[in-house]
C-alpha cells in the first residue's frame, strides 16, 4: 500500500513540482544566455573605445542578473518546499482529509508516504539547482570561449587533486557515505519538523490554520535549537572535542569522524520524534472538521 | 415512475396489493416472467428487502411461484388467480358496505342504487 | 443475528456541547437503515466516528467485531455531506484512485454509472458542476462492495430528481448482505426505501424500530412520526 500511496502522492506533487523545475532550468539557460551576451557586448564595446558608460551599465546589468538569477532560484527552493507543505496540508487537514483518512491504510505508511516523497521531490529540486549553477557558471563566466576553462579545470582538480590528498587522512568514501546518510537524516528530520507544525497548527487554530502552523514551526524550531545545542555540547565535551580549533586537517577530520556522526544519531532522533509524535495526533486525536 | 404508497399501512403490504391487482387486472399475465428483485425495487422505488418480503407473500398466496432458473413468474394455476380474485372481490364489497352504511344507507338502498348503474355526469364520487 | 456495527457508551464532547450522549446502538447486516433526526443531533458525528474521522471521547465503536481502524475502514464506504476530491483530478485518476486502494471497487459497474450521467473520464473535478461532483462522489461509493455504507445527507439540497436518481442508486447497488446507514431530516423521501430507524435527539437515541413495524402499530408513517417526536 505504500507503494500506491506514493504514486499517487507523486503524481499530485509532479503536477505543479515537473513545470517549476523545467522552469528553474530554462531559466537558468536563458539567464546564461543573457549573461554571455551581455559580457561579449561589454567587451566589444571595450576594445571598440566605447563609452566607459556604457561598458559600467552593461556590466551592471550583468552582475544584476547573476543576483536575480541567485534569487530566483533560492526562491525556487522555497517554492518547492511551500507546494510539498501545501500537499500535505491538504491531503490531511482540508476536505481531502476524507479521502485520505478514510483509506484503508495505516497511520505510519499515510504519514511515511508524505516523506518519501517530500524527500524525493527536494531532492530532485537540489539536484536541478546544481546542475543550474553549474552550467551558469561554465557556460555564462566567460567570453574566450563558449565554456569557462577556470571552472572546469576547478572541477577537475577537486577529483584529481582534492580528494586524493584528503584520502591521505580520511576514508573518503565513508565519509561520502557519511555525509549522504546524514544529510539525508537532517533532510528527514526537518521535514517532519514541518509536518508537525502543520499537524500541531491544524489542532490549535480553528481559522487561521496556516498562520498557526507558521508559528508553531518557530516555536518548534526554537526547541530543536535548544536540544541541538545540548545535545552537541554534552556529546562534544563527552568527546573530548570541546576546544577543537579546526586548524589541522588532522584536527577536521577527527571532527568529521566522531562529531559529525553524532549529528546522524541527533537527526535520527528527532526525525524518529516528530514522527511518532504526528502519527499519535492522528491515532489518538483526529478529528477533522 | 415510483408507485404511490400511503402512509398508515407497511408498505410491504401496499407492494402485495399492487402488484396482485396487476396480476388480477392482466397486466402481468399468468406465467409471465417477473422482473428481478433488484429491478422491481428500482421501479417501486423500495427497499429491496421490502419488495422481497412481499414477493414472498405473493409465493404464499399462490399468486407468484419460483422456479430455480427462471426466477419468478406469475401463477399458471387458474384457481389461485380467481381465489384471489374472489377474495379481493368480497373484500372491496365488504368495505363498500361498510362505508355506504356509514353514511346511512340500508343494504337494499344500496342494492337499488347499483341497480340504477354508474353514477351520472357531475355527481360526484365519494372516495375515501 | 450477526451484528455490523456494534456501538457501546459512546460520548463525543466539543468543548462544552456534548454531541453524542452515552450512545449503545447494534445494526444488524444487510439492512437499510435511516439515522434520523434534525440539523445537530448528531448525525455527522456519528457516522464520522464509525469512519475513523473523529476520535471518540469515551465509548466502544465495534465493525465485524473489528475496533475502527484500517481494517474497519476497508469495510466501509463512506459518503461525506462535502466534495472532497481532488480539484485537479481527472475521472479517470479518481477511479484509479479508488481502484487502487479498494479491493471491493467494481470499475465496470462505475464506468457504467458515469456513462450513464455522461460524465467523460477525462474531466477534471474543478470542471464539473457541484452537483455533478456529488454523483460522481456517490457513483464512486456505491461502486464498491462494501459490508457497511454510511451516507450522510446524500439527499439534502439536490432537486428532486437528483434524489430519485441518487435513491435509485442506492436501491439499484445495493446488495442484501450489506447495511447501509443513510442520515438524513429529509424523512419522506428515504421512507419508503428503509428497513430501520434510528431516531437520534440531542446525541441521545430516542427510537430505534422497524418501519413496518411502526405503520402495523401505528398506522402511521415514519414522516409523521418524525413531525411528532421532533416537534418544535
Amino acid at each position: 500500500m505504500l507503494k500506491k500511496l506514493m504514486k499517487h502522492d507523486f503524481r499530485a506533487l509532479s503536477r505543479t513540482l515537473f513545470p517549476l523545475q523545467i522552469g528553474i532550468l530554462g531559466g537558468g539557460l536563458v539567464a546564461t544566455l543573457l549573461t554571455v551576451l551581455t559580457i561579449r557586448i561589454g567587451e566589444n564595446t571595450a576594445r571598440s573605445d566605447g563609452s566607459a558608460l556604457l561598458r559600467a551599465l552593461i556590466m551592471g546589468v550583468s552582475a544584476t542578473m547573476s543576483v536575480l538569477i541567485g534569487i530566483a532560484i533560492m526562491a525556487s527552493a522555497l517554492v518547492t518546499l511551500l507546494l510539498i507543505c501545501y500537499h500535505f496540508y491538504r491531503s490531511f487537514m482540508g476536505d481531502e482529509g476524507y479521502l485520505t483518512f478514510t483509506l484503508p491504510v495505516s497511520t505510519d505508511k499515510l504519514i511515511l508516504s508524505k516523506l518519501f516523497t517530500g524527500m524525493i521531490w527536494t531532492l530532485i529540486n537540489a539536484v536541478v539547482i546544481v546542475v543550474t549553477l553549474l552550467i551558469f557558471s561554465v557556460f555564462g563566466t566567460t567570453s574566450n570561449s563558449i565554456a569557462n576553462m577556470d571552472v572546469l579545470k576547478a572541477i577537475r582538480m577537486f577529483f584529481t587533486d582534492v580528494l586524493p590528498q584528503a584520502a591521505q587522512y580520511v576514508n573518503v568514501p565513508l565519509m561520502i557515505i557519511e555525509t549522504i546518510v546524514i544529510g539525508i537524516l537532517g533532510l528527514a528530520a526537518q521535514m517532519l519538523e514541518i509536518y508537525f507544525a502543520i499537524v500541531v497548527g491544524g489542532q490549535v487554530a480553528k481559522k487561521h490554520k496556516v498562520l498557526a502552523a507558521i508559528g508553531m514551526y518557530l516555536l518548534i524550531n526554537m526547541g530543536v535549537g535548544i536540544i541541538t545545542t545540548t545535545f552537541m555540547s554534552i556529546v562534544t565535551f563527552g568527546e573530548g572535542l570541546a576546544n577543537i580549533a579546526f586548524d589541522t586537517v588532522q584536527e577536521v577530520s577527527r571532527f568529521m569522524t566522531s562529531a559529525f556522526g553524532w549529528y546522524g544519531v541527533l537527526f535520527a532522533g528527532l526525525a524518529v520524534l516528530f514522527f511518532f509524535l504526528i502519527r499519535s495526533i492522528f491515532k489518538k486525536n483526529l478529528n477533522l472538521q | 415512475m415510483a408507485w404511490q404508497f400511503n402512509s398508515n399501512r407497511p408498505i410491504y403490504q401496499q407492494i402485495v396489493d399492487e402488484i396482485e391487482m396487476r396480476i388480477l387486472n392482466g397486466t402481468y399475465e399468468m406465467g409471465m416472467r417477473l422482473p428481478s428483485v433488484r429491478d422491481l425495487a428500482v421501479m417501486a422505488a423500495v427497499n429491496p428487502n421490502t419488495m422481497q418480503r412481499a414477493l414472498a407473500e405473493l409465493e404464499e398466496m399462490g399468486l407468484v411461484t419460483t422456479q430455480r432458473n427462471t426466477g419468478r413468474t406469475v401463477t399458471t394455476d387458474e384457481t389461485s388467480v380467481s381465489r384471489a380474485r374472489d377474495s379481493k372481490a368480497d373484500l372491496l364489497v365488504e368495505t363498500f358496505m361498510m362505508q355506504m352504511k356509514a353514511l346511512g344507507l340500508s343494504r337494499k338502498e344500496v342494492l337499488d342504487r347499483l341497480a340504477k348503474g354508474e353514477p351520472k355526469e357531475g355527481e360526484h364520487a365519494v372516495n375515501s | 443475528m450477526q451484528s455490523i456495527l456494534e456501538v457501546r457508551a459512546l460520548s463525543k464532547r466539543y468543548g462544552s456541547t456534548l454531541a453524542l450522549n452515552n450512545v449503545d446502538l447494534t445494526l444488524p447486516k444487510g439492512k437499510i437503515i435511516g439515522l434520523l433526526g434534525p440539523n445537530g443531533s448528531g448525525k455527522t458525528t456519528l457516522l464520522k466516528i464509525v469512519a475513523g474521522l473523529l476520535t471518540p471521547t469515551n465509548g466502544i465503536v465495534l465493525v465485524d467485531n473489528q475496533p475502527v481502524g484500517e481494517g474497519t475502514k476497508a469495510l466501509i464506504s463512506y459518503l461525506p455531506e462535502r466534495t472532497y476530491l481532488p480539484d485537479w483530478m481527472t475521472v479517470d485518476d479518481c477511479l484509479d484512485y479508488f481502484a487502487d486502494f479498494y479491493a471491493d471497487f467494481d470499475m465496470a459497474r462505475a464506468r457504467e454509472m458515469l456513462t450513464r450521467l455522461n460524465v467523460p473520464a477525462n474531466k477534471r473535478m474543478k470542471q464539473l458542476s457541484k452537483g455533478t461532483r456529488e454523483k460522481m462522489q456517490l457513483v464512486l461509493v456505491m461502486s464498491r462492495r462494501a459490508k457497511l455504507y454510511l451516507l450522510d445527507e446524500p439527499i439534502g439540497g439536490v432537486d428532486p430528481a437528483t434524489r430519485d436518481y441518487i435513491l435509485d442508486t442506492i436501491i439499484g447497488n445495493y446488495d442484501n448482505e450489506a447495511t447501509i446507514l443513510i442520515s438524513t431530516h429529509l424523512i419522506a423521501d428515504v421512507e419508503k426505501v428503509l428497513d430501520e430507524f434510528l431516531f437520534l435527539k440531542e446525541g441521545v437515541i430516542t427510537m430505534h424500530d422497524t418501519t413496518d413495524n411502526v405503520r402495523e402499530t401505528q398506522g402511521k408513517s415514519l414522516d409523521e412520526l418524525f413531525r411528532e417526536v421532533f416537534r418544535c
